[in-house]
């Protein structure tokens, strides 16, 4: 009796111990298969969202011309693109979703479903846009920054994201240390909420690292450069020459572009631009080279689509009116000007600017170069009206023509377009 | 002395399942990471796929992933298939 009560002890334990070990066996096998299948649906998201975004890159272009059902035969090329990507990544699409706030879509959101443990499906969700090549200036891959703070164009500088204007004045200013035998190094670029939230969760206190929605490197203006005594001592000379101070004084590698980013910002204080030709073309007079290449840096387009503009709406004559009652070298109506923010078209020093900011401001809203001609053209209406360009012959010559002399061959979008992964705060792990 | 001795036997015969449950614990860890791996090698291998415009690739990503004693080493594939630009 004895015996069977001191085994009877040691048995529970025994079968106690063992069941927990198969109870943590089987829940860990569980949750690590979750994890393995929800890494392959985000894979096979994001590819299937790349794979559409490409395919509406290359459907746009034709689909712009004739915009009568252009939604339905988007939707069908990306939803095909993706379900093709997906089906080879072991996943099958749920919903393919153009997505873009005029009529014309310049992303794509793919929701993908991959088999799971147990018979339990995972759902991911990835978002690819277009990034327009127009608004790239200088070397280095494009991106578009969203979500909160800057939403524009990204170049990169140093593998670090900053808007184009800050690109050119780091790179001169960068061109112009070099000189004195050091050398600028970017840590830090634009952050989106997202990514300061990351980096706010570290760090969680205000001193070193803004809360989200609070730090200036939303902004797209802030730079974080590796810097020593005599780097330091350089930049606290020289950088406000190219538009850059320290912002705070106990963080001697914080630097911000005060002129900003694009239109609204006083693009009027931009660092001279240089008597470096920036690759415009030939044909554009000297006298208007430097104002060019500022205006167009400071906006953020293309200096080459700037000047084709010019160049077709005047041929660079400040005095001209049209037939139609179109003034200056920018060929601006009176209300246009107005709008602009001009207030003597005849002025090159304002009306280029003007032309620059309103360019912008078309790329923007929808997101192609040639629309953004065609607003320009035939007025943003008429371009919303017909979801694609006008079906007017001015207009569409225009739009060629321009997009010849900036030297993109009549594409929606230079070699430099590319598409790339949104990065949307949840969308994206 | 007997009773004793039975129940050290009985406490004896835990120490096997508490071993196999380590090594299952240690696999699926090791399995985690080899998938992990292997997406992210797929991952890059399909960014930087190139090919006809238009045409889907399909790449593979693998990692080692540790094997119980005695079995073959084992991998972790894991294809991945992205449209050309």
């Amino acid at each position: 009796m004895r015996a069977r009560d001191q085994s009877g002890q040691a048995m529970p334990l025994v079968l106690a111990v063992a069941a927990i070990a198969v109870v943590a066996v089987l829940g860990m096998t569980a949750v690590g298969g979750m994890r393995v299948a929800a890494g392959g649906a985000r894979l096979a998201a994001d590819l299937a969202a790349l794979s559409a975004g490409r395919a509406l890159l290359d459907a746009l272009p034709g689909a712009l011309v004739d915009p009568w059902g252009l939604r339905a035969r988007l939707e069908r090329v990306t939803r095909a693109a993706a379900a093709a990507s997906a089906s080879g990544s072991g996943a099958r699409v749920v919903d393919v979703r153009l997505v873009g706030e005029g009529r014309i879509p310049m992303q794509v959101q793919v929701r993908v479903r991959r088999p799971g443990p147990m018979g339990v499906g995972v759902s991911a969700t990835a978002r690819a846009g277009i990034a327009v090549s127009a608004a790239a200036v200088g070397d280095g891959p494009v991106g578009w920054a969203t979500g909160g703070g800057y939403s524009g164009p990204l170049v990169y500088r140093d593998g670090k994201p900053m808007c184009p204007a800050v690109a050119a004045a780091f790179d001169q200013m960068d061109r112009a240390i070099r000189a004195a035998g050091m050398d600028l190094v970017v840590n830090s670029g634009f952050r989106s909420d997202a990514e300061q939230a990351v980096l706010f969760a570290r760090h969680p206190d205000p001193k070193w690292v803004a809360p989200p929605g609070r730090s200036r490197h939303r902004n797209a203006t802030e730079l974080d450069l590796a810097v020593n005594g005599a780097i330091h001592a350089w930049l606290v000379r020289n950088a406000g020459a190219f538009g850059f101070v320290q912002r705070y004084s106990w963080e001697n590698w914080h630097w911000g572009y005060v002129p900003g980013c694009g239109p609204g910002q006083p693009g009027a204080t931009a660092p001279a631009a240089t008597g470096a030709a920036g690759g415009l073309q030939a044909w554009v007079p000297q006298r208007y080279r430097a104002l060019v290449l500022r205006s167009a840096t400071a906006a953020g387009v293309a200096p080459t689509l700037l000047a084709a503009v010019l160049k077709a709406e005047s041929d660079f004559q400040a005095g001209v009116v049209s037939s139609a009652g179109a003034q200056g070298i920018a060929q601006f109506m009176p209300a246009t000007a107005r709008g602009m923010g001009v207030r003597d078209p005849f002025d090159p020093q304002q009306a280029i600017p003007g032309a620059a900011r309103l360019l912008a401001a078309g790329i923007r809203e929808f997101g192609s170069v040639p629309l953004a001609l065609a607003s320009y053209n035939a007025g943003g209406g008429a371009v919303r009206r017909y979801g694609g360009i006008p079906p007017y012959a001015e207009t569409r010559a225009y739009v060629a023509k321009v997009m010849a002399l900036a030297g993109q061959g009549g594409a929606l979008a230079g070699p430099g377009s590319a598409v790339v992964l949104v990065r949307a705060g949840d969308l994206l792990a | 002395m007997n009773q004793r001795g039975q129940a050290s036997l009985e406490l004896l015969a835990l120490l096997p399942i508490i071993v196999g449950a380590a090594l299952v614990a240690v696999q699926v860890a090791g399995m985690l990471a080899a998938s992990s791996a292997a997406q992210d090698r797929a991952r890059s291998r399909a960014m930087q796929a190139s090919g006809p415009s238009g045409t889907v690739l399909t790449v593979t990503g693998a990692a080692r992933a540790p094997a119980l004693p005695g079995l073959a080493m084992g991998h972790v594939r894991v294809a991945a298939s992205v449209r050309a630009p």
